[in-house]
């Protein structure tokens, strides 16, 4: 599990209606898509930890937890960045000064791959990528932390159709089942010598269908019993009374404004004047 | 007739139902009415046709489960073939036996919610209905708790909250505690209790077990072959306990004991079907008591081999979210050892046990598991399992091919051993597990018990010295749970050591030859089935209770009955020395 689980805690930010929460993490990331400079992430960068700060998230879990995403960003970026060799890539950056060649990984005409080098554009590219994922993820977990899973999946319920809703929550309360029997099924398996840490492929992907067989037939036998349940339990009859309210109280409205206009700004400096553009 | 339906909410006329893809039914000409108010306990084995009969009573066949469904099925006037399941659930309730399969939200009292709210009622009637369903299932205080994080008796009760909430008048589960650990049971027979009591609602609830059915039912319905058998007050089917007993139903150790005594003109009237019945009578007999039985010799030491074949040392593990499952344990255990590891849920004996078959590995320095000479820390599973061999809880979930020969060979391949020795050793296998007849068929077509012995046979193949099994009578009826023991304790004759983790006291006392009971990742109580038994007060903080028979002997201790009685033979000795003075 990548996000953390939501403790109950009486923080400034726990207490936030997850609405006001949720305009928070849909801001971070709308900012964090648009930016393509280092610079206005750093600001991006100091309002989640802020936000993190106020909410008492436990930093060191959140990245034990988030670390395989921060590191996946950072070798996905930084490789797909050895392709940016073109001045006409990043406009905004000057192209005696944006292409120029650190190191050449492959030379020109080189089958498939073609030509890769480490520019300093490329460079950039490759660090605001990363950061802008290790922000949302960030960002990500903090809502979670902060807000019970079925309070963003009511929120969701607000923007989906129930029935697309529905799916979503049922997705996710199911996946600690399904992971724990399906570990269950591992576990049984490995009790009888089996294993799947074969270097040939073809062993490993043989090893692994003994594991996927009883595996679907679980979660198969799973979502039969559950539809039953969900079926007698009048699923789908009606439109669903909404059995939880979203009021906003004042410092919601205030938090949403701050918010709001901080995201505004932004993508005001960013529409008109360029400001965080490669 | 409405004032039949009054009477009685749920009448079957005439009913048979065949699966689709089945020549067999699986009910037969079934007549029944249920009286309103009343608590029915459908009684039969594995494979009699409780969960069918259920199913058809709650609407879920014809509605849900499809099949060939003859006769007439009225519940509260409405017949189930023309009314949704929905519609029925307003009703009739059913809860099924895995309580995970009812849970949909992440909140306790939204799951209570979801039917209801479901049903477009008012918020105002919404809300009223929760905090009934909620209020019954004793469920108040963990409203907002993830059901995922409640124990196994909790999550139950939420699922019958969840049909609660419906506002049916009765309420019908397929094996409730079948599931569970002794707490569990405990809380949702006492909620069961409650619904009927206090609310008036009508239950009916399928079980292996004739104990259970007495501390509940007002009525018994036995079923064999998908057929009732038997049907009555649960005191006149209790003294049919001869009947019962072949059909395969497991009835408490107090009717057995007095049925015997009956059976020698010791015991007169109705046979005992409960603890304090048996207490109050025997007692009486007691008064002409001529001796003191002799005392057998309670606390005698196991003899231990010189060298354990599993030793452990400072063992601790702590989950992610500090809880501390298993503290320090130090512990031997012998060659030919019998040995059933009890205690409540969570209190560790799984994460011990997968700890001595290299499923978890120790990561302190200073913890050392030793298993037949093999150091666990650092071998290999393909090693590990040579030694030691794991049977899990559930038989379904550990299946991995079409075929039982192909499934027993599973772990011989594994292990990369020649073909014709699997073939010759796959046939030994099924010759001791008696598989022979089912050798090409497929196996999830098995009935529970054989699929457990086609899991075990995949295990002792690989001819492991030491075999954990994993509640092994979970979900069997009381025959296959005795015929899986008494398998166990052949292999431990054969020079396997045993270790079971068990809730089933019974067969504790009349297999093992030696209990560990652990409560919060610790072992607090080593030794004899009699002597562990003989410490009710310490059980009693982990909610384990002692046999029946061995709980009756110690009411009856102050009269001359050795407390640690573990049998009913032994119970039966002691009596007719007293009175007969042989």
């Amino acid at each position: 599990m990548v996000l953390l689980e939501y403790e109950a805690k009486d923080t400034v930010i726990h207490r936030l209606n997850p609405i006001a929460k949720a305009v928070w993490f849909a801001c971070c990331t709308i900012l964090s898509t648009l930016y393509l400079e280092p610079q206005p992430l750093i600001i991006l960068a100091a309002q989640i930890a802020m936000i993190g700060y106020l909410s008492k998230v436990p930093w060191s879990k959140l990245i034990s937890r988030a670390w395989w995403a921060y590191i996946g960003s950072l070798l996905g970026g930084y490789t797909v960045s050895l392709w940016i060799t073109s001045p006409e890539q990043l406009w905004r950056i000057p192209p005696e000064y944006g292409c120029k060649v650190l190191l050449e990984v492959t030379p020109k005409g080189t089958p498939i791959i073609g030509y890769t080098a480490i520019t300093y554009a490329g460079l950039l590219w490759g660090t605001t990528v990363t950061m802008k994922i290790a922000l949302a993820v960030t960002a990500a977990c903090i809502l979670t932390y902060t807000t019970p899973i079925s309070d963003i999946v009511s929120i969701l319920g607000r923007i989906l159709p129930y029935k697309a809703s529905f799916i979503v929550m049922t997705g996710v309360r199911f996946y600690p089942v399904l992971l724990e029997r399906i570990q269950g099924i591992v576990d049984a398996a490995r009790s009888r010598g089996w294993e799947s840490s074969y270097r040939n492929p073809v062993k490993k992907v043989r090893s692994l269908y003994t594991i996927v067989f009883p595996s679907i037939r679980e979660a198969i036998l799973l979502s039969e019993r559950m539809s039953l349940s969900i079926e007698s339990r009048a699923f789908g009859v009606k439109k669903p009374t909404p059995i939880k309210t979203l009021a906003l109280d004042r410092s919601d409205i205030l938090f949403i404004t701050f918010i709001s206009s901080f995201t505004g700004l932004l993508a005001y400096m960013w529409s008109v004047y360029g400001f965080g553009m490669l | 007739m409405e004032s039949m339906y009054r009477d009685y909410p749920v009448i079957l006329e005439d009913v048979s139902f065949t699966y689709e893809g089945s020549d067999k039914p699986a009910l037969k000409d079934i007549d029944l009415r249920i009286r309103r108010g009343e608590v029915t306990a459908i009684l039969g084995r594995t494979g009699s046709g409780k969960t069918t009969l259920i199913y058809v009573m709650g609407g879920v066949i014809p509605n849900y489960v499809k099949g060939r469904l003859r006769g007439c099925i009225l519940v509260e006037g409405l017949d189930t073939r023309e009314h949704p399941l929905y519609e029925l659930a307003m009703h009739i309730g059913v809860v099924m036996d895995d309580p995970e399969a009812h849970i949909v939200s992440f909140t306790v009292w939204e799951d209570a919610a979801f039917g209801p709210s479901n049903l477009g009622l008012p918020k105002d009637e919404v809300m009223k209905r929760i905090e009934f369903a909620l209020d019954a299932t004793r469920l108040g205080a963990l409203r907002y708790r993830n059901p995922y994080n409640l124990s196994g008796g909790e999550k139950q009760s939420l699922a019958i909250a969840g049909v609660l909430s419906m506002m049916p008048n009765i309420i019908a589960l397929d094996e409730p505690t079948s599931m569970l650990d002794p707490l569990g049971s405990m809380r949702v027979l006492s909620i069961l209790k409650d619904l009927n009591k206090r609310y008036g609602i009508t239950i009916i609830l399928s079980s292996f077990d004739a104990e259970e059915a007495v501390e509940l039912a007002d009525r018994i319905i036995v079923l064999d072959k998908g057929e009732v058998v038997m049907d009555g007050d649960t005191r006149d089917i209790l003294q049919e306990a001869d009947i019962l007993e072949k059909i395969g139903i497991r009835i408490p150790d107090v009717s057995k004991l007095t049925m015997k005594l009956k059976m020698d003109n010791l015991w007169s009237g109705d046979i005992a079907i409960n603890i304090d019945e048996a207490f109050k009578r025997i007692v009486d007999i007691l008064r002409d008591r001529r001796e003191t039985p002799p005392r057998p010799n309670p606390y005698k030491e196991i003899e231990k081999p010189r060298e354990p074949i599993v030793k452990v040392r400072r063992l601790s593990h702590t989950y992610p979210g500090g809880v501390k499952a298993l503290q320090d344990i130090n512990l031997d255990i012998y060659n030919g050892e019998f040995v059933a590891l009890i205690g409540q849920n969570g209190s560790g004996k799984t994460t011990l046990a997968k700890y001595l078959c290299g499923l978890l590995k120790p990561r302190d320095r200073y913890t050392e598991i030793i298993v037949d000479g093999l150091d666990l820390r650092n071998a290999r599973m393909k090693d590990i399992v040579k030694k030691i061999g794991y049977v899990f809880q559930i038989p379904e979930q550990q299946l991995f091919f079409t075929t039982v020969k192909e499934e027993i060979g599973f772990g011989l391949r594994n292990l990369g051993l020649p073909e014709d020795y699997i073939e010759d050793r796959v046939e030994e296998i099924m010759r001791i597990l008696e598989l022979e007849a089912y050798r090409d068929s497929v196996t999830s077509s098995l009935d529970r018990g054989r699929k457990f012995r086609v899991v075990l046979g995949s295990v002792i193949a690989m001819d492991p010295k030491i075999i954990v099994v994993d509640e092994p009578t979970t979900g069997q009826d009381w025959i296959e749970s005795t015929y899986i023991c008494r398998l166990l304790d052949d292999l431990r004759r054969r020079g396997k050591t045993i270790i079971m983790i068990t809730h089933e006291m019974e067969l504790v006392a009349r297999f093992a030859t030696r209990v560990i009971v652990m409560r919060e990742g610790r072992v607090i109580l080593d030794g004899t089935p009699r002597y562990v038994f003989s410490k009710p007060e310490i059980l009693r903080s982990t909610w384990v209770q002692p046999p029946q028979i061995t709980r009756l002997s110690q009411m009856l201790s102050e009269y001359g009955i050795p407390g640690d009685t573990l049998s009913i033979e032994e119970m039966y000795s002691y009596i007719v020395h007293m009175l007969r003075g042989v």
